[in-house]
């Protein structure tokens, strides 16, 4: 017997998110990721392209009608795209962030690209690692679920490692993150 | 550094610390002191404050148009397409601005001790009640870092669904020295 398949409703677009970090380093006693630059510095590309032709378009609009009132509005909405773009451009190609699992030094290192805002939390603190997923559909038509990876300290912290859209890439470096560590991963998300 | 005092006693920048009979008072701001971000949001807001009130003019235009006043100077105004971007530009303003408020204007105070828990948000001076705790130091379980940049730090209370201080100008490493100082305020941590 032939299956019959429906599709009901409006067919739905599924957004993808690649991984944050990519691995930089990958033995049984380091796991060294390093933040991808590519994200903030496309962001601020179009950004900056989108300001560019917002500026083109003011200045039409002023020399066209000559009325600076009419480019108020426009002018400053260039202006916060351009600073937009510059800002996402500057983090993006400045962004150094690195995630060490160090087992010799028992400590999960958050290096940060300003060094004020680095840490580390001990093997020790880190009750598990867990998988959990969040769905961020911008609208009925749209399917996104995102996969956080997540360490949970003792005292109750959820401290971010990494998110995708595919599942299976955040459960592989879950599992060699729980390794060095030694301590469980909790593969149930919820 | 004070020689007696440890590296996670110190409080990042922007948070003002003072004693207050058995416990201690802090104070900031919600947005960061940085004069970029200052200027980033606070044009933002203006250009959703601009383009909420030309809504609302176009709105009125609209109904002067269908009633009949100022007919000369709001002709064609009443048109349907007008009346959705009208419509859809209050919209925005109504549903953004109590973020650009929060962010440009909310001032935040917690008085911690070992009986209690006071925390209060105050909007242009005035407590804004739905963000406002005011609770027995016993009832707080725990302070957690949850979802950082979106919510900033857990307040874990017995039986009560928690709720957040708004501290999420503040980065992981410094939210973790935040947190080990307010637990030891309520008398949960000792140094």
């Amino acid at each position: 017997m032939s299956a019959v398949k429906f599709n009901v409703g409006q067919p739905k677009t599924v957004s993808r998110l690649a991984a944050l970090y990519k691995i930089e380093e990958d033995t049984p006693d380091r796991l060294v990721l390093r933040s991808k630059k590519i994200g903030a510095v496309v962001a601020g590309i179009l950004l900056l392209l989108f300001g560019l032709i917002m500026t083109w378009g003011t200045y039409a609009v002023f020399t066209k009608e000559d009325s600076l009132g009419a480019a108020i509005l426009p002018g400053v909405f260039a202006l916060l795209l351009l600073a937009g773009g510059v800002g996402l451009l500057r983090s993006g190609f400045r962004n150094q962030d690195r995630i060490v699992f160090d087992r010799p030094a028992g400590e999960v290192r958050f290096e940060k690209t300003k060094k004020k805002d680095s840490f580390s939390v001990p093997f020790s603190e880190i009750e598990k690692f867990k998988l959990l997923f969040e769905d961020r559909s911008f609208s009925s038509k749209e399917v996104k679920v995102v996969f956080k990876l997540l360490i949970i300290t003792k005292s109750g912290d959820e401290i971010k490692v990494d998110e995708a859209t595919k599942p299976s890439e955040m459960t592989a470096l879950a599992v060699k993150a729980a390794s060095i560590c030694g301590v469980p991963f909790d593969k149930h998300a919820a | 550094m004070r020689p007696e005092e440890k590296a996670w006693q110190q409080l990042p920048g922007g948070i003002e610390v003072e004693p207050a009979g058995s416990g201690t008072v802090y104070r900031w701001r919600v947005l960061s002191d940085s004069p970029g971000l200052i200027v980033f949001f606070s044009a933002l807001a203006l250009l959703v404050l601009a383009l909420g009130v030309l809504g609302l003019f176009l709105l009125f235009g609209a109904v002067s148009d269908w009633i009949g006043i100022f007919k000369e100077q709001f002709k064609d105004y009443g048109d349907f397409e007008i009346v959705v971007i009208g419509i859809a530009l209050v919209v925005l303003l109504v549903k953004t601005w109590n973020f650009f408020a929060t962010i440009l204007f909310a001032r935040c105070r917690l008085a911690l001790s070992p009986e209690e828990f006071d925390y209060q948000v105050f909007l242009c001076g005035r407590r804004v009640r739905s963000k406002s705790f005011h609770l027995p130091a016993a009832e707080v379980i725990s302070l957690a870092l949850k979802d950082v940049s979106r919510k900033g730090l857990e307040v874990q209370r017995t039986h009560r669904e928690p709720f957040y201080l708004l501290l999420q100008r503040f980065s992981e490493a410094e939210l973790m020295k935040i947190k080990k100082r307010f637990l030891r305020d309520l008398g949960r941590e000792k140094p």
